[in-house]
């Protein structure tokens, strides 16, 4: 085997270590002090009460987005459900009875977000750009794993805090108030039959 | 009652509480918080300072209290294959030797017949060295009787490390002897704050056996298991080498050995190399440079400003010794062997004939 020899001349003190020995403690007290009289290097963020700046393009938690009248932008297509490799986005779709304007809306729409991977898919997939991770909500933390189950009303930021319900089938709404909340949305011509 | 104070019996016992629950402990537990603060700033990071009673952290002092409680409340737990009673006593070696050193270091000068030293025995050096040698048993008995192979393989590089250093440990304090004149820790002591050119220089350790300090400091770094020498602990290695067993309390025990003996050797280094409790120029009288008048100033103050002075000079040797744990990588188990026979161990020898001839010829 072909070997290469590699002499490395270090001197007669660098025999004891000692030329590196204080190159290093000069650079450690040289931090030591900076740190320790103005706190000048110092990079750490204290986490919970300070957060760091986040990028534009950071994928925090969901949002499903609003028409300028404040109608819901979803259109229950299913294409996120479809393409979510976590399988965590359940949407149940139903008609829209008041509005001509939209075929079908999510009666129900939930978000695991405990199983999402943050992958970004959902965004991609839409369509009608009703949903985000724009929210730049990082941590999500609770004490309650049913609480990470994010449902509509939540995901359209709405709902308070104490109202997260799985899978709950809403019923169909008997009005466009309770259809869609603040919904300005054209109204069905039959609805006063 | 004022007889009893004067009772050197008494005295002595009084000195020993005063000494370990108001220096030993203390400077131990803050040492361990200061170690993760100082490294902390080193690395510019900030440190642990989570621990808090109500809103005051106080700079993470409570973490002392935290970290205490919650190696309080852990189990006592012994491994299987133990052998329980080495497994015992083993912490209590290293503590021992650790807390013994605190007895023969004066921390500041006499006051009146007052001293402030608990024994001053005539071959103090002598003892230091046997009871530094005493913590190695700590080490090998517990890497024993865990019945570990990593705990195993610590306690053996640690006895050979240990054997290795002692001996040039011993070389470089010969030169010191010979300097000094006498293996009693006050006459080494009073014997620095003599000065050459007629007052000027002071005569300290450091200034006339500055080879002697370095082998004296390698040794002290080897001794203590501190890295870079920290091969028979080496966590990336054997994990935590010979105390891996070790949980609750009883790793407590050696946790705060190591730290009471980074206190231990801090003052032994300042008191044999950098001049103990001696201020330059500060003689019992008061301030006198060269053939300057003398500044007269009452005894007390005197005392009071060489044991601000002895303080200093601790702190700065343990951060010194901090320092160097941060600034460099852990020694290959062959290259400490080699530094400490093929190098410093001649150095030492060259160091004392060098000493002697001096001496002898001046
Ligand atoms: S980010 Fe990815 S994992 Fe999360 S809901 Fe969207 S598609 Fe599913
Ligand atoms: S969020 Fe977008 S992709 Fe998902 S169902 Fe609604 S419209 Fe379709």
């Amino acid at each position: 085997m072909k070997v290469k020899v590699v002499t490395r001349d270090v001197g007669f003190l660098g025999k004891f270590y000692l030329p590196a020995v204080l190159m290093g403690l000069w650079l450690v007290s040289r931090h030591f002090f900076a740190n320790l009289l103005f706190n000048k290097m110092t990079v750490t963020i204290n986490y919970p009460e300070v957060k760091r700046p986040i990028a534009k393009r950071w994928r925090g938690r969901h949002r499903l987005t609003r028409h300028e009248n404040g109608f819901i932008k979803c259109v229950a297509c299913f294409l996120c459900e479809e393409i979510c490799p976590a399988n965590c986005i359940h949407i149940k779709s139903a008609e829209m009875p008041f509005d001509k304007s939209v075929e079908k809306y999510p009666s129900v729409f939930d978000i695991d977000e405990l199983r999402c991977i943050f992958c970004g898919l959902c965004v991609e997939a839409c369509p009608k750009d009703a949903i985000r991770m724009d929210t730049e909500i990082v941590s999500l933390a609770f004490t309650d794993r049913k609480k990470f189950d994010y449902t509509r009303n939540l995901l359209l930021d709405e709902a308070p805090d104490n109202k997260h319900t799985k899978y709950t089938n809403v019923p169909l709404p008997t009005s466009i108030e309770e259809a869609l909340p603040n919904s300005k949305g054209v109204v069905a011509d039959d609805l006063t039959n | 009652m004022l007889e009893l104070l004067i009772n050197p019996y008494i005295q002595t016992i009084l000195k020993v509480i005063f000494l370990i629950f108001l220096v030993v402990l203390p400077s131990a537990a803050l040492l361990t918080l200061m170690e993760r603060k100082w490294s902390a700033l080193i690395q510019d990071r900030r440190g642990p300072g989570r621990a808090n009673i109500g809103k005051f952290t106080f700079l993470g002092i409570f973490h002392i209290l935290a970290d205490g409680m919650k190696l309080a409340l852990k189990e006592d737990f012994y491994p299987a294959g133990t052998n329980r009673f080495l497994f015992t006593i083993a912490p209590y070696f290293g503590f021992f030797s650790a807390v013994t050193l605190f007895a023969l270091l004066p921390i500041t000068s006499p006051l009146g017949n007052f001293t402030f030293q608990i024994v001053d025995v005539n071959i103090g050096i002598l003892m230091i060295l046997a009871y530094m040698s005493f913590s190695i048993y700590g080490a090998v008995l517990a890497g024993w009787s865990t019945d570990n192979k990593y705990g195993m393989l610590g306690a053996v590089r640690a006895s050979a490390q240990m054997i290795s250093y002692e001996v040039f440990l011993g070389v470089s304090l010969l030169g010191l002897l010979v300097v000094y004149n006498s293996l009693r820790i006050s006459d080494i002591v009073a014997g620095q704050n003599e000065y050459w050119f007629n007052g000027l220089i002071p005569k300290w350790g450091i200034l006339t056996q500055p080879i002697g300090f370095l082998i004296f400091f390698t040794a002290i770094l080897a001794e203590m298991k501190r890295a870079p020498f920290d091969a028979p602990e080496g966590e990336s290695e054997i994990v935590a080498g010979f105390f891996i067993e070790y949980s609750g309390m009883r790793f407590a025990l050696f946790f705060l050995a190591e730290y009471i003996s980074l206190v231990g050797m801090a003052m032994l280094i300042s008191t044999l190399f950098l001049g103990s409790y001696h201020f330059p120029w500060l003689l019992d009288a008061g301030f006198k440079l060269g053939s300057l008048p003398l500044v007269e100033l009452p005894q007390w103050l005197v005392v009071f400003l060489r044991f601000i002075t002895f303080g200093g000079k601790v702190l700065f040797c343990c951060w010194l010794i901090i320092s160097i744990r941060w600034s460099l990588p852990r020694f290959k188990f062959d290259q400490i062997m080699k530094l400490g026979w093929n190098r410093l161990m001649p150095l030492g020898i060259l160091n004392l004939i060098i000493t002697i001839l001096v001496t002898l010829l001046f």
